[in-house]
Order: C-alpha cells, then sequence, then structure tokens
C-alpha cells in the first residue's frame, strides 16, 4: 500500500473575497452544488485503481469555502474514498471554514465524517480592514466560531492570518497575536498579501486606489509574527506556516516533501507517478469531461529526474528543517555537494543558507530572499 | 577618345537625399531596359539586404548593367553603379563615384535641394562627374518644379532647365532619364590595347568563389587565366572568371577599358582584395598605380563585448565577415575591466554603428554589448607627447595632460525657416558655432555651423528631425582638431568604477549628463541584496549621486499543490532575467544599462 494525500476541491463562496484568485462560484444554488459534488464522487470512482493500491494519509477540504456547502457533502466525500481505499488509522482530515458559514449542526457532522483539523480565516483583528480585503465576517463572528469549534472538541485548528495588507499598521499585527494568545490555536499560518492579476484588490491597486504598505514595513510584520508566535510556544516550521510541536499540517508538508497527492475537483492539481497534472479550470469543462467518463485533466507535465531533484530542493527549503543531503543522494543519484559547490559556496557567502551536518536550511535572511536561492538551484537547460 | 566599342557605353551612379527616390529611380531603369520582367522585380531589387529595406536606406553600394535601345537607335550597354545615401556613408559615395563618368541628381520637386543633396553633388563635382539632374515626384500636388529648378540652378550652379521631370513611383517620363543619360553623360575612354589598369571600387566574400572584387576597367582589358597582379597589395593571382553584374553575376569573355564588372581569382584572403586598390597584369604591369580612394576614417567608436554566454572568438569572426563588404568598418582587441575581452570598432558614424550592432544580431544571432560611442580624442601630455584617444579609459591622469583637443565638423543644416529658432538653441546646446546662414528661397534655410563631433554622435541627429518635424537635414564633414576643455566622467557603482560607462565630456556637460546617467542606471538596475550607491565622478569629486535600496523581500508566500508550475514559472522568468545580466564588480547590472547610458532624449 502506498500512502497517499488526496485534495479536495469545493469551489464555492458566500462571496468572494478580494484579493482571492482561487476558482470559486456563488454557492446561491443548491442545485449547481449538488451538481458539483455528484461530478466530484464520480471523479473517485474513475481514481479507483489509483485508490484500490493506497492508504490514505490525508485528506484536505479546501476552496473556495468548503463550509458554505451544505455538510452532508463532506460526510459523501469520505465515504466515496473510503469506498475506494483505506484511511490510515491516524488520517488527518482537514477543513477550510469561514466564520459565519458554521453552525453546531454542521459542525458535528464534520465531527461525524470523521473531520480532525479545521482551518479557519481570521486574516486581521481590524474589521475596517476585514472589510476592505471583502471579508464577510467580523473578528467577534471569528471569536465565536472558533469557540463553537472548540466546544464540540475540535483540538485542532490553524488559524489564518494575512500580512502586508493596504493600511495595516504593526500595531494591527500586535492585537491579532494578542488574540491568538487567548484562543491559543495549534497551527497559525501567515501570508504576506501578493496581488494576483484579476482581482479586485489587483484593479483598485493599478487605479490607484490603495497603496501596499512598503517592504520595510512588510518584513517588519512577518518577523514580529514569527518572533511572538515563538515567545507563544508556536514555531516556524514552513515560511508561512507555524505550529505547536507536533501539529504541523501533514497534509501540507507532503507538498513541501514532494510527496505524491491526488487533487480532485475543479482546477485541483495533482503529483502521481513523475507527473504533474491539473483539472479543467472551469466548471462547465470539469464537469462535461467526467460526464463522458473521462478524467477531468487539462494540463499535464511530466516531471524528470532533473525537475523532481529541483522540486524536493526547493520545496524542502521553504521548511525549517530544510533538505537532507544524504535523502538526495539516495534519491536522485548525486553527489549533491560536488553538483551544487559553487551554487552552496555563494549561498553561504550571502548568508542565505547554512549547511550543517547534512542538513540545508535557508538562514532568517534566506527566508525573506528565498526566491534567490530557489533560483540558484534552478537547472540549466 | 573613346573607341567604337566605348562609344555606346555609360557608367553612373544615382545620387540624392534620403527619400528623395533614388532606390525607386533604379528600380525603373532597370523595368525600363527590360532586363527583367516584372516578376522578377523586388521592389527595390538593389537593396539586397533586409536591413536596409526596413530602414528604407541603401547602405551597400551594388551595380548593374542595363540594356538601352535608344531613340538614335543604337543599342547602349548602361553601368549603373548605386550609391548609398545618408551622411554616414560619403566615403562609400566617392568610391562609387570613381567608377563612372557621370551622375544622376535626383531632387524631390516637393522639397528641392536638401543637405546631402549638396554633399553627394560636391562629392561628385571633386571626381569631375557629368552631372544630370532630373526631378522627381512630380506627381504629388505639392510639386513646385519650376521653383526647384531655378534653386537648383541657384544653389548648385548647374542648368536644371530642361531636367526631365519624373515620378519614379508612377514610371513617368523614365525614358527622359535614359535618353538624357545617353546624350550627357560622356562615354568611357582609355586604351584598350595599353597594359590592364583596373579600379577595384568593392568587394564582397564568396564561399565557393573566395573574394569577388567589383572592377571598373580603365585601360587595357582582363578575361580569364590572365596572371594579375593587386599594386598595392603586391600580391600575384590568376584570373578564374570575370563577369558582369545584371545585377545576378553573368560571366563574360573579356572585360576592356570602359567597362563595368567583376574579377574571381581565388583569392582567399579578403584583405588581398583591397577596395582602391589597382589591378594590373603580373606580365605587363602598368607603370602607375590609380589613385585609389582615401581610406575611410572611422569618426565614432565604441567597445563591442561579447554578451554572458557569447564567445569572443564569434565576435571576432562576425566582425571580420561584415569587415569584407564593408571596408569602413575598423576594429581592434581591447579588454575591459568590466566587460572582459572585446573589440573597439570603429565607424562612420552613428548611424553606421547602430547599423552594425544590427548585424552581428541579426545575421550572426550574437548577442553583444556595446559601450557608449565615441570620438577620437587628441591629447597631448606634459612630456609633449601626442596621444590619440579612443578609450576613455586610456585617457592619461588630469595632472599628466597639457591639451585636450577634440574634432570639429563642418555641418550644414537645411530647415524650413520656422524651426530656425528650434536648430539654433540646439546647436547652441550642442556647443556649435554659427559660421553663417542662408536663405535658400523664402522659405527654407541652409545654416552653417561648426559642431563637436561628440555632441553630433550624441542623438544630434534625432534632436534635429524632432525638432522639425522631420523636415530638418543634415550633412557634416570632418573640419579640424580644437582645444577644449574635455573632462573624464566616470561612473561607480557600488563604489567601484564600472570602466564601460566612462565617457570623455565637456566640462560644462558633466554635471547635467552625469546626473542623467545616474537616473538611467537607478532605473534599470534591478535591486540587490544591498544597497546600492550609483555616482557619476569627475576625478574624485561626486558630481551626481542615486542610491538602489537593498532588496528586502523576494518569496512568495503561498506554495503548495497548485501552485508548484506557478512557481517554477516564476523562477524561470527571473533566470532569463539574470541571464541577461553582467556581473559588474559585486553589482548585476542588465544589458539594457549600457544601452540607457547612451541613448539620449532631451527635454
Amino acid at each position: 500500500m502506498k500512502p497517499l494525500s488526496i485534495y479536495l476541491h469545493i469551489p464555492f463562496c458566500v462571496s468572494k473575497c478580494a484579493y482571492c484568485d482561487f476558482v470559486s462560484y456563488k454557492a446561491t444554488f443548491a442545485h449547481s452544488v449538488e451538481d458539483y459534488m455528484t461530478h466530484v464522487i464520480q471523479e473517485i470512482e474513475l481514481y479507483h485503481k489509483t485508490l484500490k493500491d493506497s492508504e490514505i494519509k490525508t485528506i484536505y477540504f479546501g476552496g473556495g469555502t468548503p463550509s458554505s456547502v451544505d455538510a452532508k457533502w463532506i460526510g459523501r466525500l469520505v465515504q466515496a474514498i473510503k469506498t475506494h481505499s483505506v484511511l490510515a488509522s491516524d488520517c488527518e482530515i482537514t477543513i477550510e471554514v469561514n466564520p459565519g458559514t458554521l453552525t453546531n449542526d454542521k459542525i458535528n457532522q464534520y465531527l461525524a465524517a470523521g473531520v480532525n483539523r479545521v482551518s479557519m480565516g481570521l486574516q486581521t483583528t481590524n474589521d475596517t480592514l476585514l472589510k476592505t480585503i471583502g471579508r464577510i465576517h467580523t473578528t467577534n463572528d471569528f471569536i465565536v466560531t472558533y469557540q463553537a469549534l472548540r466546544d464540540a472538541g475540535f483540538n485542532n485548528i490553524n488559524l489564518d492570518l494575512m500580512f502586508g495588507l493596504p493600511g495595516q499598521t504593526i500595531e494591527d499585527i500586535y492585537h491579532a497575536i494578542d488574540l491568538i494568545q487567548t484562543l491559543n490555536p495549534e497551527h497559525v499560518s501567515a501570508y504576506g498579501l501578493k496581488l494576483e492579476e484579476g482581482t479586485p484588490m489587483y484593479e483598485a491597486y493599478n487605479k490607484g486606489l490603495i497603496q501596499l504598505v512598503d517592504e520595510a514595513l512588510e518584513r517588519e510584520m512577518y518577523h514580529t509574527i514569527d518572533t511572538e508566535l515563538a515567545k507563544r510556544k508556536i514555531y516556524a516550521y514552513e515560511l508561512s506556516n507555524f505550529a505547536k510541536p507536533g501539529f504541523e499540517s501533514k497534509h501540507n508538508l507532503v507538498y513541501w516533501r514532494n510527496k505524491p497527492y491526488l487533487g480532485l475537483g475543479v482546477s485541483a492539481h495533482s503529483k502521481l507517478n513523475g507527473i504533474r497534472f491539473g483539472n479543467a479550470m472551469t466548471l462547465k469543462t470539469y464537469q462535461e469531461k467526467i460526464d463522458q467518463g473521462e478524467k477531468p485533466i487539462v494540463s499535464e507535465e511530466i516531471i524528470d529526474t532533473e525537475d523532481d531533484c529541483f522540486e524536493t530542493i526547493i520545496l524542502g527549503l521553504r521548511l525549517n528543517e530544510g533538505i537532507n543531503i544524504l535523502d538526495l543522494n539516495n534519491l536522485y543519484a548525486i553527489n549533491f555537494k560536488e553538483k551544487y559547490r559553487d551554487v552552496l559556496s555563494t549561498l553561504i557567502m550571502e548568508e542565505l543558507i547554512l549547511l550543517e551536518d547534512e542538513t540545508v536550511k535557508l538562514t532568517a535572511l534566506g527566508r525573506d530572499l528565498a526566491n534567490r536561492v530557489f533560483l540558484a538551484f534552478y537547472p540549466d537547460k | 577618345m573613346s573607341s567604337d566599342r566605348q562609344k555606346y557605353i555609360r557608367n553612373f551612379s544615382i545620387i540624392a537625399h534620403i527619400d528623395h527616390g533614388k532606390s525607386t529611380l533604379a528600380d525603373r531603369l532597370i523595368e525600363k531596359t527590360g532586363l527583367l520582367t516584372q516578376r522578377e522585380m523586388k521592389d527595390q531589387i538593389l537593396d539586397s539586404m533586409d536591413l536596409e529595406r526596413e530602414r528604407g536606406i541603401t547602405i551597400k553600394l551594388q551595380t548593374t548593367r542595363l540594356v538601352y535601345k535608344a531613340n538614335d537607335g543604337h543599342e547602349y550597354l548602361l553601368n549603373l553603379i548605386d550609391t548609398p545615401g545618408h551622411v554616414d556613408f560619403t566615403y562609400e559615395v566617392s568610391r562609387s563615384l570613381a567608377a563612372c563618368e557621370g551622375a544622376v541628381l535626383v531632387v524631390d520637386a516637393t522639397q528641392g535641394v536638401e543637405a546631402q543633396t549638396l554633399a553627394n553633388v560636391h562629392l561628385a563635382d571633386d571626381q569631375g562627374l557629368t552631372i544630370v539632374p532630373v526631378l522627381n515626384k512630380i506627381d504629388l500636388p505639392s510639386s513646385r518644379p519650376d521653383e526647384i529648378i531655378k534653386e537648383i540652378e541657384d544653389v548648385i550652379g548647374i542648368i536644371a532647365e530642361d531636367a526631365p521631370q519624373i515620378s519614379a513611383k508612377d514610371g513617368i517620363n523614365i525614358e527622359g532619364v535614359l535618353e538624357k543619360i545617353v546624350a550627357d553623360v560622356p562615354p568611357p575612354t582609355g586604351d584598350e590595347d595599353a597594359p590592364l589598369k583596373a579600379l577595384i571600387f568593392d568587394s564582397y566574400y564568396d564561399s565557393y568563389k573566395g573574394a569577388v572584387a567589383f572592377i571598373r576597367v580603365m585601360e587595357g582589358s582582363i578575361k580569364k587565366g590572365d596572371k594579375i597582379l593587386m599594386m598595392a597589395q603586391n600580391k600575384k593571382f590568376e584570373v578564374v572568371e570575370v563577369g558582369i553584374s545584371v545585377p545576378t553575376p553573368l560571366a563574360v569573355p573579356v572585360l576592356m577599358a570602359g567597362d563595368v564588372g567583376y574579377v574571381t581569382a581565388s583569392i582567399k584572403n579578403v584583405k588581398d582584395c583591397r577596395v582602391g586598390d589597382t589591378i594590373t597584369s603580373s606580365v605587363l604591369p602598368t607603370e602607375h598605380a590609380l589613385p585609389g580612394y582615401k581610406k575611410a576614417t572611422p569618426m565614432v567608436y565604441c567597445g563591442i563585448y561579447p554578451a554572458e554566454g557569447e564567445s569572443y572568438e564569434e565576435i571576432r569572426d562576425a566582425l571580420e565577415k561584415l569587415q569584407l563588404n564593408d571596408a569602413a568598418l575598423s576594429f581592434e582587441p581591447e579588454t575591459s575591466v568590466a566587460l572582459g575581452f572585446g573589440f573597439r570598432c570603429g565607424f562612420l558614424g552613428l548611424l553606421h554603428l547602430e547599423i552594425i550592432q544590427q548585424r552581428i544580431d541579426r545575421e550572426f544571432d550574437l548577442d553583444i554589448i556595446a559601450t557608449a560611442p565615441s570620438v577620437i580624442y587628441r591629447v597631448t601630455t606634459n612630456s609633449d607627447e601626442v596621444l590619440m584617444i579612443q578609450n576613455p579609459s586610456n585617457l592619461p591622469q588630469p595632472t599628466e595632460i597639457k591639451m585636450m583637443e577634440e574634432p570639429i565638423v563642418k555641418a550644414n543644416i537645411i530647415v524650413p525657416n520656422e524651426y530656425v529658432g528650434n536648430i539654433m538653441e540646439l546647436c547652441q546646446n550642442r556647443r556649435g558655432d554659427m559660421i553663417h546662414m542662408d536663405y535658400l528661397d523664402p522659405k527654407r534655410v541652409v545654416l552653417h555651423y561648426e559642431l563637436p563631433l561628440n555632441e553630433v554622435i550624441y542623438d544630434f541627429f534625432d534632436a534635429l528631425k524632432s525638432k522639425t518635424r522631420g523636415y530638418g537635414s543634415l550633412d557634416y564633414e570632418f573640419l579640424e582638431y580644437r582645444v577644449s576643455e574635455l573632462v573624464k566622467l566616470d561612473v561607480l557603482l557600488n563604489k567601484e568604477m564600472i570602466d564601460a560607462f566612462s565617457m570623455i565630456v565637456h566640462k560644462t556637460k558633466a554635471d547635467s549628463r552625469g546626473r542623467l546617467i545616474c537616473e538611467r542606471l537607478r532605473e534599470v538596475i534591478p535591486r540587490q541584496m544591498f544597497t546600492i550607491p550609483i555616482q557619476a565622478s569627475i576625478g574624485s569629486k561626486v558630481i551626481a549621486r542615486e542610491t538602489i535600496s537593498a532588496l528586502r523581500k523576494d518569496v512568495l508566500a503561498k506554495c503548495y499543490g497548485g501552485d508548484i508550475s506557478r512557481k517554477k514559472k516564476l523562477l524561470e522568468k527571473q533566470k532569463e532575467g539574470k541571464k541577461k545580466m553582467r556581473q559588474m564588480g559585486s553589482v548585476e547590472v542588465p544589458q539594457q544599462a549600457f544601452l540607457s547610458v547612451l541613448k539620449f532624449e532631451e527635454n
């Protein structure tokens, strides 16, 4: 039995946030949700061979807002996977939720479906800012929902933070840290705002309606989050992720350790057997393909050994644990230190990486300038 | 005296200001003489290089033989030797003219005499050629033939009242031109039985035939099997083929005095087939070589270096090949601290420089870095040693310099009178001295200026065009060296001097130039891991300064399953960008920086 992780994309939201460029639709019509979910269940069946030989280590419901749809679907999707495969006894099942979309009934249905981890977006404790970025909840909504999850027995909760938002101050960051101290979540993801083309925020920026915080402040925010969370025993383990020991996201570690995963649903990506492939980006194409009995794949990239090695390096370097040279040497039949001798010596000189024993890690500076490090390893073709 | 054969030969060039219709007329002449069918006619058959077509100008001269049955019932052989029209190519024009007895002067009947019209007429006059004026673009409603005829007579001093009035574009009255050539251009002379004496006026390299020489036979004859001597090179060869250009090569049994054609002789080394040299018989040599030409003197220099990943050897190879049919290009190896091994190249002018750069890119597919152009300065040291300085890096220390001189050109600028103010202002900014001003007609003025060449090469032509809405025209020639207060302006990146950016400028220009360069560099150099001061200095005195702040952040927050492809594409793009960078000391500088320092936009 091979270990496998599964990502399920639920592309429905109550309304779209101003910075978001994920594939999502307004969850106004119950029948369109039903139509979509039936197709995802059919897609699961199309992978029955893969699933039969696998032990499912993690399942992740992402979106969109998975909590915006009828909770019965979560149970049915988990059930569909179980029909073809075996779930590991410690299988991590995460669902992304948004404050204001949850009820006690939904929470209980998630528990019944086996969901044992919840990820919820706080983003910021500044309600004016929340409105600007198109979030539909307030800080208070967040606290209420968080408490309901705790009361129901969820003991592994992630809280999403955003920094570098237009008009955000360092005080805002400290407020968020204070709330985190009170709520005491197991996991925190902190994302610097990145303007994505086609989002309302991108347009607003181009029209000069909003201004981004300058780079120095953005980094100060990041460093503050890093330091303050560590004081509260929530430690950075990836460039944007922090956790209490033992509560690192198993599902996301699969991506960063470059292990196989199967993405299901519209726009989901997979990496299996040395191939990365992507599903249709629109509901229409996605459903049409499945109706024809085909996997809804529209893009495919064969990852050769060199690419795979590169990906293992750059994804692994995102992690604070870094990359293990002996593992790489074994996996790709290379002599890492020899192959990257010049790269390593330059990066060490620039104080972007540390080479200790047989491990390579980013330094604090390296975490701010990670792309420069990744670029240095980019294969010459 | 012309022989009976020579009586029916006419050798001529067409001269004109740019865009007055020279190439179009050449096409019509070829068409009318019926050597080629309509189908074979490309748009402008003589402009063979892509680049020429694109820019609408003729750079390299070409030659073709036409057969014309004149109204007198005789068949004439007309050898048309094409000339380049641009101000930079005066030297090549004089080469073509030396092979001719006459020149057809094309004047645009809507525009009249322009700066290069005058310059070209002077060249033809110097060669003692008969000038046949032709009024072109007569079909345009704005044409003013009577006024232009008067202008030609007044300004140039030749009779133009019976000049053919034509439209080369519409093919109107092309016979008029042909008849005029037959009637007015004198037939060639030269003893067909004398020892061979032929002028090489152009050459190119053919990978099968070796060097091919275009020649005008002045005396005697040349045929296959003849033993020949290149008089200046003192090299002997045996003729493999003689022929004419129609305009593709056509072998003929013999070329005789008065003929224009080509010779091949298994000449492997192009240097042995020097343009301007005289070919004679090695068995029965002529006594005196033809005067040849003054060697083209490069006026503008710049360094050409291989960009990242390109080899020095390949660039040398490209330059050598270009030099074969562009004798005006000169180059010698040089080394730059910043750019490594490269070449210092000499050009006739800025356009010539630009064309060579583009040809290296297009014809050889090589990425190069070209440094800012400069002229040759004459420096006298305290020990009275005189140095000709092409490369700012070779300038001695200021304390060792007794005197510096810069080249001055005599420029004729023709502009409609409403722009005179603009141009006087431009010339004043460029340190020009006005010598005098003439009215060509009530609406147009010739301004005679003396200008430092280093001001002219610095985008003067573009500024002239933009300040006269395209109506201004310029011609210039070297006048003399004059004492000048010049300084070396250096650029420092992160406190290290970057020799490739150094330039010699006039003292009064140093501050503004320094500021401009610093600003440009700040815009084009991407932020790096450390703060980069950009400084312009004269000696140890900093005159301008900008700062590129350090890069604080270069990281993507999110990287999950679906993000990896995107992330890799992003890195790939960064990688491509990095390839185009040049490590200058500790700073990575994009190639674009070199061009942006060179380019000039006047506010």
